[in-house]
């Protein structure tokens, strides 16, 4: 392409700032003729000249500024060539208009068949064409209907029942594109020659050749574009439209460097990065279960917290922490030496507090405090409990089973607690139960051989 | 004069002083509108960034509402505590077993193995390199048949609680820049340290006390440690590791001076508090908040410290397992004892250095006498951390900053050889939340030099270790400079393998 000067850009840029101005006054004009001819306001029709003149001037600025627009490419040719010669047309139509209504030019046969209502009318259909040639230049083609109400459906995707089904191009990388790219890459606008509306057009490349090649993200244009610092000449989308975030960035990286950039490269095919994984979960409407720590971890799915009941919570003296930002799973723990006989009854009602966090308590640890049964009670209520301290509490084995109830518990401590080979019952009930730390209690040898022979239970006690 | 039981008034000679200062930071600030709104939006900014930790203490939240959005997933670990053998234990005389070695003794190590690697200017000018194989006797342990020389009788017992690192490799093959890049993930100093990285991101667990407490066996010798190996770099300054000293007074001037009773401090501190708040009011300078911490934190030590410190309550069987080392304040066992207690009260990151591990000359007695320094109270650390449970939620690390070389620095004898530095392949250790027990990863060629099978790099160790307490190295950052900062800066993959 030849060089085009920065300063006819830097006008062209104007276009579509000015070609509002002949919109306006060329659609009052029609308006203005419409009520001198329907209306009792006769004196309208003086105005008439005067609105089609500034309509005709501003349409003759704005088509220069669009052919300069025009000079920096990208534009679909045929769509180019519509507006361009539709827009002329318009404004030469204008000023015949002018020149008739102003009596410049007379025409003996039109004047009797009110000529300028038709003339008029013609103009501003060829206005609404140009005008929507060039809105499908700027937005795209489908931009205007794509939220129609009668339009014809793409069909969507068919509902993944694993999120390794998802095939990263379509699922993902696809809906992302047409988010952020595809407005100005597209088949009628492209941008650097470059439309990313199909994945056949994209792997076309641009005026710069390929944007990306599969497995290689350091020379991909593609990735350097999308990742530049915000404020760079060169960042993809331009400053001012919303740039990708990070975890989409991440994403498109992925399905470059390990997706093989293709249209069929499964999730399931390779190792995922977690925030990629995290991502596709959450897009795709999967909980986002088991990201980070391979899939075999299910975790459960709790409402986000509430600010007041934690309040109410800390303000008790429980210490709370987020196990996952956002997750609304939490750890409650208990410094040592809180409670003890005096204030038993109070903090029987402290714990009552942790009622409606209950099923979010993942963790938790009131090692170091004396436990009544009621206390122990609220306890067994914590469904989703896995990981329970209970070391130098003075409980006993009755207190212990209620406890029997915890089917997640995975991790119980009651070291130094005057607990016997009774509590054994209690520990076997605990189907999900692998670790129980048993060091200075007066459970016995046998027992703890017993205990751990027939389970998956690891029984640990002192060194 | 100013009574501090007065209210703090503006007329006050103080206030006035501050009133009168203003740089030129200041001077754009409060003239230019643009200036003032770009720096509006760091400031916001940085706010964002603050850590957990709460910068009024006097309104102490129970709730850690993490501002940056972590943990990224469910942790394993709570708490670290981090055994660092400062300058670079032999894996040879150690852990990494290599019986071919005997029938090589003396030979020259092969270019083959050397692989054109530049040597350090202690070795490298040697006419020869004998292959010096280890005098030491190696044996199985445990379920997991791990080897473990004679030299670490203790550890060889717990073997099945630990996960061997045999690859290890680091960048680095001079102390200093290898040390700090093991601590700090980057050579040269200036970089926020693992541990003030942890408490920048995931807060105090225990407001009494520090986050990050650094522990450094008394009577050190060989290679000087600096502050800067715990130093928080260009984190707020709360998030440095705060260094005990290894003597009977861990923390100096903890007591109140003679015929002081302390009544008064709080008072006196909330005051201070007071002017300080104005100072930062006018300044905005996120230091003066740092440091209104610290006092506070200095305040609240003088309670918390003499308690966690004192080991006169632990009965004498513990005394027994860690060794009678133990019971002389500032040595390796007496601070593995004091760093079971200050983990128990909720420090996130105890940092325990020994040195001495550089044996250029007379590597077997050297060897052995760190060994011998370290060995059983090491092993009873993780014994004491697992009967107490807290082996499941605290990781436990052992390793210096590399390894040792598998041929002599000067003469060798049938009793005597120098090892010298060695970055290619070394072996560390860890143990506890969510790592593999009783496993040994990655694999090292017969001389020990070159790593055969998965390497595991700096950066990979403390992506791993990040990823242990919920957090993706990638996405923990802080920007400083017009870039944003990781510990892992551009490199690092979690090693999956190791994790359970």
């Amino acid at each position: 392409m030849q060089e085009v000067s920065d300063f006819v850009l830097f006008l062209g840029r104007f276009h579509p700032l000015v070609v509002h101005l002949p919109i306006g006054f060329l659609m009052f004009a029609l308006i203005l003729e419409l009520a001198n001819n329907f209306t009792k306001m006769k004196h309208l029709n003086a105005a008439v000249p005067l609105a089609l003149l500034f309509g005709a001037i501003s349409g003759t600025v704005a088509c220069i500024l669009g052919y300069m627009l025009s000079q920096s490419g990208g534009y679909d040719e045929d769509m180019l060539n519509g507006h361009f010669w539709f827009g002329i047309g318009t404004t030469l139509l204008a000023f015949f208009a002018w020149a008739l209504k102003s009596g410049v030019l007379k025409i003996a046969i039109l004047q009797k068949a009110k000529p300028n209502l038709a003339l008029l009318t013609v103009m501003v259909i060829l206005l609404s064409v140009t005008g929507h040639y060039g809105g499908n230049l700027t937005h795209g083609e489908d931009y205007l209907v794509k939220y129609a109400p009668f339009r014809e459906k793409e069909e969507p995707l068919p509902q993944l029942a694993k999120l390794e089904e998802a095939t990263v191009y379509p699922y993902l990388v696809k809906p992302v594109f047409e988010a952020k790219c595809v407005s100005c890459h597209n088949e009628s606008k492209k941008k650097g020659g470059l439309a990313m509306h199909t994945f056949e057009a994209m792997a076309l490349g641009g005026d710069g050749g390929a944007i990306f090649t599969a497995g290689e993200v350091e020379g991909s244009e593609l990735i350097r574009r999308i990742t530049l610092p915000e404020h760079h000449d060169d960042i993809m989308p331009p400053e001012g439209k919303t740039p990708l975030t990070e975890q989409e960035s991440a994403l498109v990286k992925f399905w470059i460097e390990h997706g093989q950039a293709n249209e069929v490269a499964t999730l399931g095919a390779t190792e995922v990065p977690e925030d990629v994984l995290a991502y596709a979960a959450s897009t795709l409407g999967f909980a986002a279960a088991g990201v980070g720590q391979g899939s075999s971890e299910v975790l459960p799915t709790a409402n986000p917290l509430n600010m007041d009941v934690v309040n109410t919570i800390t303000a008790a003296g429980f210490k709370v922490r987020e196990l996952i930002d956002g997750s609304g799973l939490v750890e409650i723990t208990l410094d040592d030496n809180k409670i003890n006989a005096s204030n038993m009854s109070e903090w029987e009602k402290h714990f009552q507090s942790l009622t409606p966090v209950k099923d979010q308590i993942l963790w938790a640890d009131f090692g170091g405090n004396e436990l009544s049964n009621a206390i122990m009670n609220q306890i067994s209520s914590f469904t989703n409990l896995r990981k329970l301290v209970l070391d130098n509490t003075s409980i006993t084995d009755a207190a212990i089973q209620p406890l029997a109830s915890l089917n997640s518990l995975e991790s119980l401590n009651i070291y130094n607690n005057n607990i016997t080979n009774s509590v054994l019952p209690t520990l076997k009930k605990m189907t999900n139960l692998k670790k129980v730390y048993i060091w200075q209690t007066q459970i016995s040898t046998d027992a703890i051989e017993q205990l751990s022979a027939d389970s998956q239970l690891k029984v640990i006690s002192g060194a | 004069m100013c009574d501090h039981h007065d209210t703090l008034r503006s007329n006050n000679k103080d206030f006035q002083e501050i009133e009168k200062q203003l740089d030129r930071r200041h001077f754009l600030k409060k003239t230019s509108l643009g200036i003032g709104a770009l720096a509006l939006g760091s400031l916001l900014g940085a706010d964002k960034a603050w850590g957990a930790i709460g910068n009024s203490s006097d309104s102490v939240n129970n709730f850690t509402r993490n501002k940056l959005g972590l943990p990224h997933h469910l942790p394993k670990a709570k708490r670290i505590i981090y055994l660092f053998q400062s300058g670079g234990p032999s894996q040879l005389d150690l852990f990494d077993y290599k019986p071919g070695l005997v029938d090589m003794f003396g030979k020259d190590l092969p270019e083959s193995i050397i692989g054109g690697q530049r040597l350090t200017g202690m070795s490298g000018s040697q006419s020869t390199l004998p292959v010096a194989p280890s005098i030491f006797d190696f044996k199985q342990h445990g379920e997991s048949r791990a080897w473990v020389s004679e030299l670490m009788p203790h550890t060889a017992e717990i073997v099945d609680d630990l996960c061997f690192v045999k690859s290890m490799q680091t960048d680095q093959i001079n102390h200093t820049p290898a040390v700090t890049f093991m601590q700090t993930g980057h050579q040269l100093p200036g970089r926020p340290s693992i541990g003030s990285w942890l408490s920048y991101g995931l807060g105090s667990d225990n407001e009494n006390l520090p986050t990050f407490i650094t522990l450094v066996s008394k009577n050190g010798t060989g290679q000087p440690l600096k502050a800067g190996l715990w130093g928080n770099g260009f984190l707020p300054t709360e998030h440095q590791g705060v260094q005990f000293r290894s003597g009977k007074d861990p923390v100096l001037y903890l007591n109140n001076p003679d015929n002081y009773d302390g009544n008064d401090r709080k008072q006196m501190l909330d005051y201070l508090g007071k002017l300080n708040s104005i100072q930062h009011d006018a300044y905005g300078d996120k230091e003066i908040q740092s440091r209104m911490a610290q006092y506070e934190m200095a305040f609240r030590m003088q309670t918390s410290i003499p308690e966690v410190t004192d080991t006169k309550d632990e009965p004498e069987h513990i005394f027994e397992m860690y060794g009678k080392d133990s019971k002389d304040p500032g040595t390796y066992a007496a601070n593995c004892l004091m760093a079971r207690k200050l983990l128990e009260k909720g420090v996130k990151f105890v940092q325990l250095y020994h040195q001495g591990w550089d044996q250029h000359i007379g590597c077997p007695n050297g060897v052995k006498f760190k060994a011998k320094q370290t060995d059983q109270a090491t092993a009873a650390l993780i014994k004491d951390l697992k009967q107490r449970g807290m082996l499941e939620d605290t990781l436990v690390v052992w390793g210096g900053e590399f390894g040792r070389t598998v041929y002599s620095q000067g003469q060798l004898t049938k009793e005597n050889y120098g090892r010298d530095h060695h970055p290619k392949a070394f072996t560390m250790w860890m143990a506890g939340a969510g790592v593999k027990p009783g496993m040994t990863y990655g694999q090292t060629d017969d001389f020990s030099y070159n790593v055969t099978e998965n390497p595991v790099h700096v950066h990979d160790f403390h992506a791993t270790l990040l990823h242990l307490f919920g957090v993706d190295h990638e996405r923990l950052t802080f920007k400083h400079q017009g870039r944003r900062f990781r510990l892992t800066d551009v490199h690092g993959h979690v090693v999956k393998d190791i994790l359970t």
